[in-house]
């Protein structure tokens, strides 16, 4: 059922400490890399097709070589570990259970881009994670994995762990960098896009926890190898994380193109007793819900869920019972997004609270039948006008919303005398 | 060196514009305008505003105007449903949180939203909820008033104390539709009051000029700003007779789209209680009003009698056209020397910006006309002083053997007070005629107000003495500027009409020595 690439120790206690990932064969990656060409490495990352997971998908290998070679700026590796979208904790897992395949990715990718400053930038509200990650970061720097000439060569590689202070916007590539520059979290335009105007407007990699941690398996095996996994559009592995009433909920790592009800009902273990399927939220809560029967076409892959109208995102899946409150939990995630929005471009920061509040007004019966078109016209203005994708994130999931469940919306808008 | 150009395709016509040119710019040059709140040609474009959304083709998103630039072959439509739908959406996003208080809004009639909304909006509001409430009425500084709750997050405020001035005063707290504008200092820098001018909406007004008339019933005229020797373009805003409020004017040049906080208030010089209005003689220690005429005469016969023996305290706070009328009737009247110049009063240093610490707007101009020599020096050997415009000679009594002063000026003064004959002249918002900044930039200011009546400008007075010695009587500043253009090269080759609205700089002044390098 799961296909432990990443997870492979995760079973042991020690591997979260240098001495137990060196026995289980850690940082032998990196040795591996630094005996390579730099682009070399890059060309394995390609050939394994691995996608950005962190929501967008964009291949990794790619971003890589879109750094210039040859510049007289300083080139930066950022590892965007704000995990922040609602129902996503795959991230979390990995800092706690193996933060130094997150380290040795770093490296590798710094060494493939020839970076000698990266940084670790955390959500503002992984207290216990920071630590772990401190305290891994401090065995790397101790035995050579990290600082000046790592691992017995002359390259140099610093490694700075970075807090955010809790705006999921920071988990917006560009935001991040702003926040780490020191600024208020707010996106830029693209282009300049990071890989040439990055942080301190160098050239700079982002990538997602997720997608460094892996690197060190595809060093070792080969992109090659990797790219055999999964589905020809949605190579290798993927961390999914499961909540909701399921009986094992939790991170499950899992080859690419699983059907999704096998995931629910094997790993997950099904439905607890006396609760049925009513909805999947398969990507996180920007993603659009699917119906038990979407749920039964449904692969875990990109192409899949973006077939059904709905995306893979972070592969948060969030399982609804058959009695849940679909108006309440609308109001719940439209608050999230007018809470979040950064509050720059127009159409996100009206539009998000437009949203919530004729949403509230919906959940506390006061709604009326124009309501509903109303949200249809605010998701549709604030679509595809914006800096950064927020604003598309808000209103995906209040039209899937509409679209999957139009008589619970209908019900609420209608006077309890006429019901 | 010629510039590289573009052709692109806007609305289906060809355009050819500057490679680099952003779309919203290359649209306007021809032509096309784009709605637009948070773009500003001297900010940076943080393109937040969303309204200058535009169709590019094979783009699947409308892409923002202000920060995208032209790119050869690029078919751009501003006039497409889709990009009118995104107009109206958008503006209609703007004005969900807005109090839409035009009728107590002292923006009204000059309001980015209004103007929008009367070009694309014109629907009822859909927004049936409570709108988020912010602080409003503030006295953010001297000079400006904040309501928090007017403004629309376009943030060219922010910008501006962050990269024009330098002095961080304006920030945005808070983030979603809690968003808001806020001075965390008092804003106190010397050129506060353009964030007025930025201001899209009601947002940041301007204390001198809070409602103190409604926008629609002023009228407006083209001028230069007399403050320092930069000569800020500016236009006067006039109501019923009186100039109300001072503004920049765009001019690349000299000083982009702004002007300073003093040089706005100079207006109320105009009619300020020590202003002179009418023409005054000194009988037995007691000053008598006079009509022109007379002072003109009594003026004209003291000329006459000490004509070689007439020390002339020039000034450059006047007209080009003045100083050489002055100087026409100096030579006309033989006198031995040059009008002298002054020393600028004492105010402030130049600054980084706009502020040069020269306060006259005429020094280069009045120079071209004026000798060096000392008035003081001057006055030593002569009999009769004609002071112009400046408080030269507060205490007569240094000098016995003088037989007469004359001064001719807008405002009151010791010197005036001392003065034989006393003739008031108009000031630059009453008359036409051209300044020369620092930089030898002649530049045209119009006529806004009336002066004073009878009250004529200097180059008229001396043109009309100099008739009596056998000068040239000009009829008009054009006709002064025609025959000064042909006596200096500062000028040479300029017409007055062909200053236009920017002015001009004669070639061999530095500034367009630098433009040719």
């Amino acid at each position: 059922m799961e296909k432990k690439l990443l997870t492979k120790y995760w079973h042991d206690p020690n591997h979260k400490m240098l001495d137990g990932y060196l026995k289980n064969g850690g940082y032998t990656a990196i040795k591996k890399a630094l005996g390579m060409e730099p682009d070399a490495v890059i060309e394995e990352a390609k050939q394994s097709k691995l996608r950005g997971r962190g929501g967008a998908g964009f291949p990794a290998g790619m971003k890589w070589s879109f750094i210039p070679k040859k510049t007289d700026k300083p080139k930066y590796v950022v590892c965007n570990a704000d995990e922040s979208e609602p129902g996503t904790f795959k991230d979390r897992e990995i800092i706690h259970k193996d933060p130094h395949s997150l380290i040795e990715g770093i490296a590798i990718c710094a060494w493939a881009v020839q970076s000698h400053t990266a940084f670790i930038y955390i959500r503002g509200e992984f207290t216990e994670e920071a630590k772990m990650l401190e305290r891994a970061i401090q065995e790397a720097y101790d035995h050579g994995y990290l600082g000046k000439g790592i691992c017995g060569t002359a390259f140099d590689l610093e490694l700075i762990l970075h807090r955010g202070a809790g705006a999921y916007i920071c988990g917006e590539e560009t935001g991040m960098l702003e926040s780490l520059e020191g600024k208020k979290g707010q996106p830029r335009n693209k282009p300049p896009f990071p890989a040439t105007e990055g942080l301190f407007q160098c050239p700079t990699v982002i990538n997602n926890v997720e997608t460094l941690a892996v690197m060190p398996w595809i060093v070792l095996n080969g992109g090659a190898e990797y790219a055999k996994l999964g589905t020809p559009d949605s190579t290798g592995t993927k961390l999914v994380g499961i909540s909701g009433p399921v009986k094992r909920p939790g991170v499950y790592e899992i080859e690419m193109g699983m059907p999704l009800m096998t995931f629910i009902n094997e790993l997950a273990g099904g439905m607890i007793e006396g609760k049925t399927l009513g909805a999947v939220i398969p990507g996180g809560s920007s993603t659009p819900p699917l119906t038990p029967a979407q749920c039964e076409q449904a692969k875990i892959s990109y192409e899949s869920l973006d077939k059904l109208g709905s995306a893979l995102g972070t592969a948060g899946i969030i399982v609804l019972p058959d009695d849940f409150s679909v108006i309440e939990a609308m109001t719940v995630i439209a608050r999230f997004y007018a809470d979040e929005s950064c509050g720059q471009c127009t159409p996100c920061r009206e539009g998000t609270g437009w949203l919530y509040k004729t949403m509230k007004r919906i959940y506390a019966g006061k709604g009326a039948a124009q309501d509903l078109q109303m949200l249809s016209h605010i998701s549709a203005g604030m679509k595809g006008r914006t800096i950064c994708a927020l604003a598309d994130a808000a209103a995906w999931p209040m039209e899937g919303f509409l679209r999957t469940f139009p008589e619970a919306f209908q019900k609420a808008v209608t006077p309890k005398q006429a019901r | 060196m010629a510039q590289e150009t573009v052709k692109i395709t806007i609305n289906g016509k060809e355009v050819v514009a500057p490679k680099g040119t952003l779309i919203i710019e290359a649209a306007a040059q021809a032509g096309v305008e784009i709605p637009h709140y948070c773009y500003h040609p001297h900010l940076s474009r943080p393109a937040v505003c969303r309204m200058c959304l535009v169709d590019v083709e094979g783009q699947r998103k409308l892409q923002p105007s202000c920060s995208t630039p032209v790119q050869s072959g690029q078919v751009i439509r501003t006039d497409s449903p889709k990009v009118q739908e995104a107009v109206r959406e958008v503006l209609e996003f703007t004005l969900i949180n807005h109090p839409l208080d035009c009728p107590v809004c002292d923006q009204a009639g000059e309001c980015g939203l209004q103007n929008n909304y009367q070009d694309y909006g014109l629907y009822n509001t859909k927004f049936t909820l409570p709108k988020v409430h912010k602080a409003k009425v503030q006295k953010i500084g001297p000079t400006l008033t904040l309501d928090a709750e007017r403004c629309i997050l376009c943030s060219r405020c922010v910008r501006f104390t962050d990269e024009i001035t330098k002095t961080h005063e304006m920030g945005i707290m808070q983030r979603g539709d809690h968003a808001e504008i806020r001075a965390v200092k008092e804003v106190n820098n010397p050129y506060s009051t353009n964030l007025a001018d930025i201001c899209p909406v009601g947002a940041l007004t301007q204390n001198d000029f809070r409602f103190k008339v409604r926008v629609w019933y002023l009228k407006h005229e083209q001028s230069i700003c007399p403050g320092c020797a930069r000569g800020c373009n500016i236009v006067v805003d006039h109501y019923r007779g009186e100039a109300q409020r001072m503004r920049p004017r765009n001019n690349n040049a000299v000083n982009q789209s702004w002007m300073c906080d003093d040089g706005r208030l100079l207006y109320k010089a105009i009619r300020s209680e020590d202003r002179l209005n009418a023409p005054m003689l000194r009988k037995d220690g007691k000053r008598l009003a006079v009509t022109p005429s007379v002072a003109f005469s009594e003026a004209l016969q003291l000329l006459e009698k000490h004509a070689k023996h007439t020390a002339t305290q020039g000034s450059a706070f006047v007209s080009n056209e003045d100083a050489f009328a002055l100087a026409m009737l100096l030579k006309m009247m033989q006198a031995p020397v040059a009008a002298s110049l002054r020393e600028s009063p004492a105010g402030w240093d130049d600054d980084a910006l706009l502020r040069k610490a020269d306060r006259t707007p005429n020094r280069t101009g009045a120079s071209a006309f004026s000798g060096t020599e000392d008035f003081a020096v001057r006055l030593k050997n002569a009999t009769l002083a004609l002071v112009i415009q400046e408080d030269a000679l507060p205490d007569r009594s240094l000098y016995p053997q003088l037989a007469g002063v004359i001064y001719v000026g807008t405002h009151d003064c010791p010197t005036a007070k001392a003065a034989d004959v006393v003739l008031p002249m108009a000031m630059w918002a009453e008359y036409e005629g051209s300044f020369t900044n620092f930089q030898g930039r002649v530049q045209r200011f119009r006529p806004v107000v009336a002066a004073p009546e009878g009250v004529v400008p200097l180059w008229q007075l001396a043109s009309r003495w100099s008739q009596a010695f056998g000068g040239k009587l000009f009829a008009s500043a054009a006709e002064v500027f025609r025959a000064m253009a042909t006596e200096h090269p500062l000028f040479a080759k300029m017409t007055f009409d062909g200053l236009g609205e920017l002015g001009l700089c004669a070639p061999s002044t530095e500034q367009s020595k630098e433009a040719q390098a």
